[in-house]
C-alpha cells in the first residue's frame, strides 16, 4: 500500500528565513508551518487527489442522495464568460441572467406541477426550511395558530429538524408493515393543530405510496397543507408531478435530480415550489417578466423575506437549465424510466443474498436491503460497506432509513450501465460468500484502501480536531 | 479502564424451578435443584470483550462472586472483597461500595442485584448488567452476554435509566406489581443502539421538561399537574423546582407542590380543590411500556376519569425499546376507552404517535 504523508511531514524544519527588517522581538522562530517549494506543493495535493473517491472514479450509489454522473457540457455552460456578472449590476445589464432564472423557474413549475418557484435556497434542507417558513406565514396571515407538522418515521432526518427550526412541533407517525403511511395512524394524528404533513414519495424505501390522494384528502380535510420533499424526484420525473398528487409546496435538489455536482463538489441549490395560495409568501425578490423586460420584484409585503444573499447559487441554475433543455421532456421521462429499471434490476440480482422486505413490490429509484442475515455471522452493514471499498466502489448509505435494521440503501441512478450495476452486484454477492468462508476478512476491511479500518470508538473518545507537532 | 465486576452467585437459580425470583429463597431454590447460571453467563460476556486485555483492569470479589470466572479469562484483576461462604444482598452492596473509583461496574444477576448495587452506589458509577436473573425488567441489562462484551468495548456516553423490581411475594401469587427502585447510570453504546440520536436521552428528558414548564408559564394558571413516577417525570419535577419524589406521584398547582408522594385519596382531594384543568403526566414504566397500572397505581381509574388531559412523555430511546404502549388500570371500560393511538412527547418540539393496546 502506498503511504501518504502529511504536508508537515514532508517539510524540512526551520529553513524558513524571516524577511529582513522585522524587529527581533516580533519574529517567531519555531513556526510550525510546512516549508515546501511550489512543485512540491502541487505534487502533494495531486497525490492526495488520487486518494479521493468521486462519481467520476466509480459507481457511487448513495441511496437517497442521488449521486449521478454530471455531464460535462453543463460545466462548460456555467463557465461561459457571459455568466461573469455581478449581483449588484443594474438589472438592465443582466437581462440574460434573469432570463435564464426565469426560464428555469418556468421549467421547474411545469415539471413539478407548481404555480411558482423561488431559486434562492442553496441546499435541500434550506429549501425545506424555506417551505416550512412559508407555511408558517400562510397560517399567520389567516390568524390560525396551527403548530404541528406530521412527519413519517421513514422521512429524511432533515424534515423534522426543518419543521422544528421554523417553530413547529413535530409529530412522528410510524409507517405501516410495508413502509407506507399508516392511514389509520395519520387520521388519528391530524387535528385542528395540524399545519402540514411532510412527505417523500417515492419514500426512502424506494416505494411509491399509491394512497397519496387519500393522504392529501385527510390532511387537507383537517385544514393542513402538504409539503413534498423533492430528494427522490429522480424516481418519478416526467411521469407524475407533486402538484398533481395534491402537494401544496415542495423543495428540489438541483444537485441531485438536475445533475449539478453534489456533496463536497457542490455547491447545492434547493429551489422551492408553491401552489397559488402560497405564492405571495415566497422569499424576495422574485424574478419576473413584464412582457418586455425581466426584473426583480421586491415589493412583496407578505414575503417571508430573504433566505439567502442575492439570488442563490446562480452557476448551479445555469447547469440545471442546460441539462433540462438538452434532455427535453422525453429525456427527462427517460431519467425516471432508467432509474427505476436499474434499481429493480439490482433488486432482482441481490434479493437472494441480501434480505429485502416485500420484494414483489416494484421499487422506484432505490431499494433498501437489510444485512440481518449477515449479522448472524457477526458481520454488520458497516463491515460490508467497508469491504466494498476494497473492491474500488463506493459503499451505499447505511443504517438509514432507521426503520430497517442493518440497512443498506442502494440507488444506482439512471446513469449507470447494466455492466457497472452487474459489477456492483457481483461484488456484493462475492462479499456474501466471503462472509461464509472467512468473515474476519470482511469484519476487518478495508485492506486495500489508503486508510485502513478506523477505530471510531477511539476517535470519538479521544477527539483531536487539529494537527499538532509530534512530541 | 477500571471495571468493577460482581457476580451474584445465586441469581437465576429460582427461575427454572418456578420460584419467580430468588430473593430470600436461595436455599429453597438449591434444594429444588436450581443451578447457578450467573457464573457461566458472566464468563461468556467477559470472553466477548475483544482486544482490550491490555486496557482493562478488573476489581472484583474472591471466589464465586468474581475471581473464579476472571481466572479463566485473559484479563488482569485485583481482588478487593473477600466473599463469604454464604452470600447475601449485603455482600453485593459492600463490594459495590469498594468500586467507586471504577469507570463501570459490570454485574451478573437480575433486577434484585441491580437494585442492591444502585442502593449502594446510586449514580456515582455507571452499571451494566449481564442478564442472569429470573426477572429482567430494568433497562440496565444488555440483551445477551455477547452484546455485553461489545458495549464495554464501545460505549461512549451514559444515560440515566430507571431500575425496576417487582414485588416477588405478590408475583408468586400471580400479581404483577412493578415498582421503580431507583436510578442508575447506564452506558449507551452505538454498537447496540445504532446511531447517536438515541444516545442523548438525558438531553431529551431535559428538553421535555423545559417545554412542559414553558407551556405552564403560558397557560398553566390554576392547572393541577399530577406527575407520575420515573426518571423522565422527575426531570419535570426538577424543572418546576419542587422537591418531588422519584418513585411516587406528586401534585402541583401554580408551580407549588400541593401533595408530595400522593395516594389515590390525596389526588381525588386535590382534584376536588382544583379551580382549573387537571392534567396527568406519565411516562411508560421500564422497558414494558405500561402507561397506567404498573408502578403508578395511585393514579387510579377514578383519578384518570376526572382528568382533562393525559400527557405521555418519554425519551426517544425509551420509545425505541417500547414500540407499543400498554394500559391496565383494572377498569376494563376505561382501558378500552384509552386504547388506540396516543401522542407521546419525546423532546421540546418532538412528538410521536404510538399505539396503545
Amino acid at each position: 500500500m502506498h503511504e501518504f504523508h502529511l504536508i508537515f511531514e514532508k517539510s524540512d524544519k526551520n529553513t524558513f528565513q524571516p524577511c529582513r527588517g522585522i524587529p527581533e522581538h516580533l519574529i517567531r522562530h519555531n513556526l510550525d508551518i510546512p516549508e515546501l517549494s511550489e512543485p512540491e506543493v502541487i505534487r502533494h495535493y495531486t497525490e492526495l487527489s488520487t486518494a479521493n473517491f468521486g462519481v467520476d472514479t466509480g459507481m457511487y450509489p448513495l441511496g437517497s442522495c442521488t449521486m449521478k454522473y454530471n455531464p460535462r457540457f453543463t460545466e462548460h455552460l456555467a463557465a461561459l464568460e457571459t455568466n461573469m456578472v455581478h449581483p449588484l449590476q443594474d438589472v438592465s445589464t443582466i437581462q440574460g441572467s434573469l432570463h435564464i432564472m426565469y426560464l428555469l423557474k418556468h421549467y421547474l413549475k411545469t415539471i413539478c406541477g407548481m404555480d411558482d418557484f423561488t431559486l434562492q435556497p442553496t441546499a435541500g434542507a434550506q429549501g425545506e426550511f424555506t417551505a416550512m417558513t412559508i407555511i408558517k406565514a400562510y397560517f399567520n396571515s389567516k390568524e390560525d395558530t396551527r403548530n404541528e407538522v406530521i412527519v413519517p418515521d421513514s422521512a429524511h432526518g432533515t424534515n423534522p429538524k426543518s419543521a422544528a427550526m421554523a417553530g413547529f412541533d413535530v409529530v412522528e407517525i410510524p409507517s405501516d408493515e410495508q413502509g407506507y403511511i399508516d392511514l389509520e395512524m395519520l387520521t388519528s394524528a391530524v387535528s385542528e393543530k395540524t399545519a402540514a404533513l411532510m412527505l417523500t414519495n417515492p419514500n426512502t424505501l424506494g416505494l411509491f405510496d399509491k394512497n397519496i390522494l387519500k393522504i392529501a384528502d385527510i390532511v387537507h380535510g383537517a385544514g393542513g397543507l402538504l409539503f413534498y420533499d423533492g430528494a427522490n424526484l429522480n424516481g418519478i420525473i416526467g411521469k407524475t408531478r407533486p402538484g398533481d398528487m395534491g402537494f401544496d409546496c415542495m423543495n428540489l435538489n438541483l444537485h441531485k435530480t438536475f445533475a449539478a455536482p453534489h456533496g463536497g463538489g457542490g455547491p447545492g441549490s434547493g429551489p422551492v415550489g408553491v401552489k397559488k395560495h402560497l405564492a405571495q409568501f415566497l422569499p424576495s425578490p422574485t424574478v419576473e417578466y413584464d412582457g418586455e423586460k425581466y426584473y426583480l420584484e421586491y415589493d412583496r409585503p407578505l414575503s417571508v423575506g430573504k433566505m439567502n444573499h442575492f439570488y442563490g447559487n446562480y452557476p448551479v441554475m445555469v447547469k440545471s437549465l442546460g441539462y433540462i433543455m438538452r434532455l427535453g421532456s422525453g429525456g427527462l421521462r427517460r431519467i425516471a424510466e432508467f432509474a427505476v429499471l436499474n434499481s429493480n434490476y439490482m433488486v432482482s440480482r441481490l434479493s437472494n443474498t441480501y434480505d429485502i422486505k416485500n420484494v414483489h413490490i416494484p421499487r422506484k429509484h432505490e431499494a433498501v436491503f437489510s444485512a440481518l442475515r449477515q449479522k448472524k455471522f457477526d458481520v454488520s452493514a458497516l463491515d460490508i460497506a467497508k469491504r466494498l471499498i476494497d473492491y474500488g466502489v463506493h459503499p451505499p448509505t447505511i443504517y438509514f432509513p432507521l426503520i430497517v435494521k442493518e440497512a443498506l440503501m442502494i440507488e444506482p441512478t439512471e446513469t449507470e450501465s447494466k455492466e457497472s450495476i452487474d459489477r456492483y452486484c457481483d461484488i456484493l454477492i462475492n462479499i456474501y460468500k466471503e462472509i461464509g468462508q472467512d468473515a474476519e476478512v470482511v469484519r476487518t476491511a478495508p485492506h486495500n484502501a489508503v486508510v485502513g479500518r478506523l477505530d471510531e470508538v477511539f476517535a470519538a473518545r479521544n477527539l483531536i480536531l487539529r494537527w499538532s507537532p509530534a512530541e | 479502564m477500571k471495571i468493577g465486576f460482581i457476580i451474584n452467585p445465586v441469581a437465576g437459580m429460582g427461575g427454572r424451578v418456578g420460584l419467580k425470583g430468588t430473593d430470600g429463597l436461595a436455599d429453597l431454590a438449591a434444594q429444588l435443584g436450581g443451578k447457578p447460571v450467573s457464573l457461566k453467563r458472566a464468563e461468556e460476556a467477559l470472553l466477548n470483550i475483544k482486544d482490550m486485555e491490555n486496557e482493562i483492569v478488573f476489581l472484583t470479589c474472591s471466589g464465586k462472586m468474581g475471581e473464579k470466572v476472571l481466572r479463566n479469562t485473559p484479563f488482569r484483576y485485583q481482588v478487593i472483597y473477600q466473599t463469604p461462604e454464604m452470600t447475601t444482598a449485603e455482600d453485593t452492596k459492600k463490594a459495590a461500595r469498594k468500586m467507586l473509583d471504577c469507570d463501570l461496574i459490570l454485574f451478573s444477576g437480575g433486577d434484585g442485584t441491580a437494585c442492591d448495587i444502585v442502593s449502594a452506589i446510586g449514580k456515582q458509577v455507571p452499571i451494566l448488567g449481564i442478564p442472569a436473573g429470573v426477572k429482567i425488567f430494568s433497562p440496565v441489562f444488555c440483551i445477551t452476554p455477547r452484546e455485553c462484551g461489545r458495549i464495554v468495548s464501545s460505549f461512549l456516553e451514559t444515560a440515566v435509566k430507571d431500575v425496576l423490581d417487582i414485588d416477588e411475594e405478590a408475583y408468586r401469587n400471580n400479581e404483577l406489581s412493578v415498582r421503580i427502585k431507583g436510578e442508575a447510570l447506564v452506558p449507551v453504546s452505538s454498537a447496540v443502539q445504532g446511531g447517536k440520536e438515541v444516545s442523548s436521552a438525558v438531553d431529551a428528558k431535559r428538553d421535555i421538561a423545559e417545554r412542559i414548564f414553558d407551556d405552564f408559564r403560558v397557560e398553566g394558571k390554576d392547572v393541577l399537574y399530577i406527575i407520575g413516577p420515573g426518571t423522565t417525570t422527575m426531570e419535570v419535577k426538577n424543572r418546576f423546582g419542587i422537591d418531588g419524589t422519584l418513585l411516587g406521584v406528586d401534585a402541583v398547582v401554580n408551580g407549588k407542590m400541593v401533595q408530595k408522594d400522593a395516594c389515590e385519596r390525596h389526588l381525588l382531594k386535590a382534584i376536588k380543590n382544583c379551580h382549573g384543568k387537571v392534567v396527568i403526566f406519565v411516562s411508560p414504566i421500564g422497558s414494558q411500556g405500561f402507561i397506567f397500572g404498573r408502578g403508578n397505581q395511585q393514579i387510579s381509574p377514578e383519578v384518570i376519569k376526572q382528568a382533562d388531559e393525559i400527557k405521555v412523555i418519554a425519551s426517544p430511546d425509551k420509545l425505541e425499546s417500547t414500540p407499543t404502549l400498554h394500559i391496565d388500570t383494572g377498569d376494563l371500560e376505561l382501558d378500552n376507552k384509552l386504547r388506540g393511538h396516543i401522542k407521546v412527547q419525546s423532546g421540546y418540539h418532538d412528538f410521536a404517535m404510538m399505539k396503545v393496546v
